[in-house]
């Protein structure tokens, strides 16, 4: 009862409740916008909440990731094009019943899914965020140093075949956040004289250039992307329908709450498999393809249920799994607040808040999807060329309304430039990106240990929960680099299988 | 040499920059145990590590390969798409430069016809239209809204020099 209360008078007192509708209307269009991922739709909304209270900045920014999941589903149904990479399993079947001149009826079945998949993936959000961060107080110094170094190497590996690559790009990231001032010395790290960067690189600012500028280098190469015809209009299915879609929507909340709680996994891994599972156990497996309500709805449960997951543990020991994730860590950090057990021991009202702006967000999807169809399909109907001259102006000013500096937009355009070079040469960043929040308790917490130990490394061995999770991230590594030799030997044996062409005429 | 092995070649190069600006930190007494240069130096020693298990990867991926053709799965490749990001950057680098001389709103427009222009939108009364649109509207969210000083230019100098 208590977190009904602490909700109800957050959500009266402060303007979370609107910062939820709000978050929802931005991140619906970001998400139909193709190219526009939720973590860049979030990214470029960070520097906005700068001047905002803690809890109206995070669910504002929490409410975006769980807007955008459906407006990702947009574009995917009437253009064939997912908004997100979330949608693209929306695509399959969405598309067909668009084709079908069902269009409407598959957005109405996406957005109930959504919905539902929401509130599953929230009451999952409440129900195991606590517990967890009571295990967290077990966490000594090691036990933090671990646990960053098991993230960074989560990540990695999750990058498929690039394993030394993510490692690598984790470590730049870590290397970024050196800069400024050593916090125990007072020394300065790598400020070239420069006083802006006494207080380092702001990881705001690298994320929106890593993440907004590099995809504004990349679709400035890419074609226009298809336009919808037509006016489309969202038709709710009936309860009737609602209930038989009840087994796909099952299994994707399921899913995605399995997924979501993994760091790295997301809400693209989440969407297809719960696809192919729906297909698995549906009596119509035949209709998947051609046009089926549970081929849609599936995906969109599973990717809103990530949404509400995802946060799982993102709360509990500040380790992102998914660009969007991390993105909502810096704006948490960002207002002061330190995930973790602590989190919910000072600020009862801003975890119930955020429950409760949840809550709100995802009941309010329903009428806002609706309302924002008409003017959604208006601004992706816009030429290209305006939309990105729009939004690169957006993003100047947005950084520059942080620290009223000029260094700070030559930083995004810089970390614009450094993710654009990552993805031309295969190299994952979210590590990059998780490297750099992470960096300075990561090197806090490894020079705190060696205090406390006198400077002997055996005391991360010492430490069982620091061996734990040093010995999963290890394990991890492992298992990732057999499974690349796996993947690698089996790719070997299908060419060595394949007939060669004849060399001879008939 | 393949991309992969010059990168990590490059990168290398940078982590013995690294660990050489790591070594000019300043030692302080206020220093515990582990010292500011500490974290840095082993970092950089990772890199170089990492770096060069890309190259060990590279060269036995090289060897299995042998004589196949492998065609690395890039986000993006190709010298158009790479010419198309650079004319992209210029833009922002162009506006980086003027904004702080002729003001956010003139900036802003100019980024905004800049970059229309540049993805192939036509010049026509249309772009300039939305061009002014857009820099007035932020103009008001910002600065009006928001009240954050985005930067004036030369303009108010100027005012007061023609007004006094």
């Amino acid at each position: 009862m208590d977190m009904f209360a602490h909700a109800w008078t957050a959500l009266t007192t402060t303007p979370a409740a609107f910062a939820a509708i709000g978050g929802v209307v931005w991140g619906i269009i970001g998400g139909a916008l193709p190219g526009i991922s939720p973590s860049i739709t979030m990214a470029l909304l960070l520097p906005f909440t700068y001047g905002l209270e803690p809890l109206t900045a995070i669910v504002l920014l929490a409410s975006t990731y769980v807007g955008a999941e459906y407006g990702g589903s947009i574009p995917a149904v009437l253009i064939r094009t997912p908004g997100t990479n979330a949608a693209a399993a929306t695509v399959i079947d969405g598309y067909a019943m668009q084709q079908q001149g069902r269009g409407g009826e598959a957005l109405g079945i996406s957005l109930i899914s959504g919905v539902t998949g929401g509130l599953v993936g929230l009451i999952v959000l409440v129900a195991l965020t606590e517990p967890l961060a009571q295990v967290a107080l077990l966490f000594t110094p090691m036990a933090y140093f671990a646990l960053g170094i098991l993230a960074i190497s989560v990540i990695a590996t999750l990058a498929e075949g690039m394993l030394v690559k993510g490692l690598i790009t984790g470590v730049l990231g870590l290397m970024i956040a050196m800069v400024g001032t050593d916090p125990q010395s007072g020394v300065n790290r790598f400020t070239f004289g420069r006083p802006e960067l006494l207080g380092g690189i702001e990881y705001i600012l690298v994320m929106v250039g890593v993440f907004a500028v590099s995809e504004l280098l990349v679709q400035a190469g890419l074609p226009d992307w298809q336009k919808p015809k037509g006016d489309t209009r969202v038709k709710l299915p009936s309860f009737r329908t609602w209930r038989r879609l009840w087994r796909p929507q099952a299994i994707g909340s399921a899913i995605g709450v399995f997924e979501g709680c993994m760091p790295g996994a997301g809400g693209s891994v989440a969407a297809f498999m719960s696809y192919n599972e729906a297909k698995r156990w549906s009596r119509h497996p035949d209709e998947f393809g051609k046009g089926s309500a549970e081929g849609v709805a599936a995906p969109e449960a599973a990717n809103n249920t990530v949404a509400c997951t995802a946060l799982v543990p993102t709360l509990t020991f500040g380790i992102p799994g998914s660009n969007s994730t991390a993105v909502l860590l810096g704006g948490l950090l960002i207002h002061g607040l330190q995930p973790g057990p602590l989190l919910f021991e000072r600020e009862p009202e801003f975890i119930y808040g955020l429950y409760g702006g949840l809550a709100v967000a995802n009941v309010m999807q329903i009428p806002l999807g609706i309302l924002i169809m008409t003017p959604c399909l208006w601004l992706v109907s816009r030429p290209k060329p305006y939309l990105l001259a729009g939004i690169y102006a957006l993003i100047f000013s947005g950084v520059y309304s942080i620290n009223h500096s000029l260094l700070d937009l030559w930083i995004v355009l810089a970390a614009g430039v450094l993710g654009y070079g990552l993805r031309c040469l295969g190299f994952p960043f979210l590590p990059l990106v998780l490297g750099l929040i992470l960096g300075h308790m990561i090197e806090s917490s490894y020079r705190r240990s060696l205090v406390l130990s006198g400077g002997d490394h055996t005391i991360f061995i010492q430490d069982p929960v620091s061996a734990g999770l040093l010995a999963a991230a290890v394990l991890l590594v492992l298992a990732s680099l057999a499974r690349n030799w796996y993947a690698a030997q089996k790719q070997r044996r299908t060419l060595q299988q394949e007939p060669r062409p004849s060399s001879g005429s008939d | 040499m393949t991309r992969d092995s010059a990168v990590a070649v490059g990168l290398i190069g940078i982590a013995g920059l690294y660990w050489l600006g790591a070594d000019q930190i300043r030692v302080s007494r206020l220093e515990g145990i582990v010292g500011a240069q500490a974290v840095p130096k082993n970092l950089a020693v990772c890199l170089a590590i990492l770096s060069a298990l890309l190259i060990a990867q590279d060269l036995w991926r090289a060897r299995r390969a042998a004589g196949a053709v492998v065609v690395e799965a890039d986000e993006v490749s190709g010298s158009y798409a790479h010419l198309r990001a650079l004319g992209m950057l210029l833009i922002g680098v162009g506006y980086l430069a003027l904004v702080g001389t002729i003001g956010y709103v003139p900036a802003v427009a100019l980024l905004v016809v800049a970059t229309a222009l540049y993805l192939g939108q036509g010049l026509s009364t249309r772009l300039l239209v939305v061009a002014a649109c857009l820099a007035v509207s932020y103009y008001l969210m910002f600065v009006r809204f928001l009240g954050i000083p985005l930067p004036p230019g030369i303009w108010p100098g100027l005012w007061r020099g023609l007004a006094g």
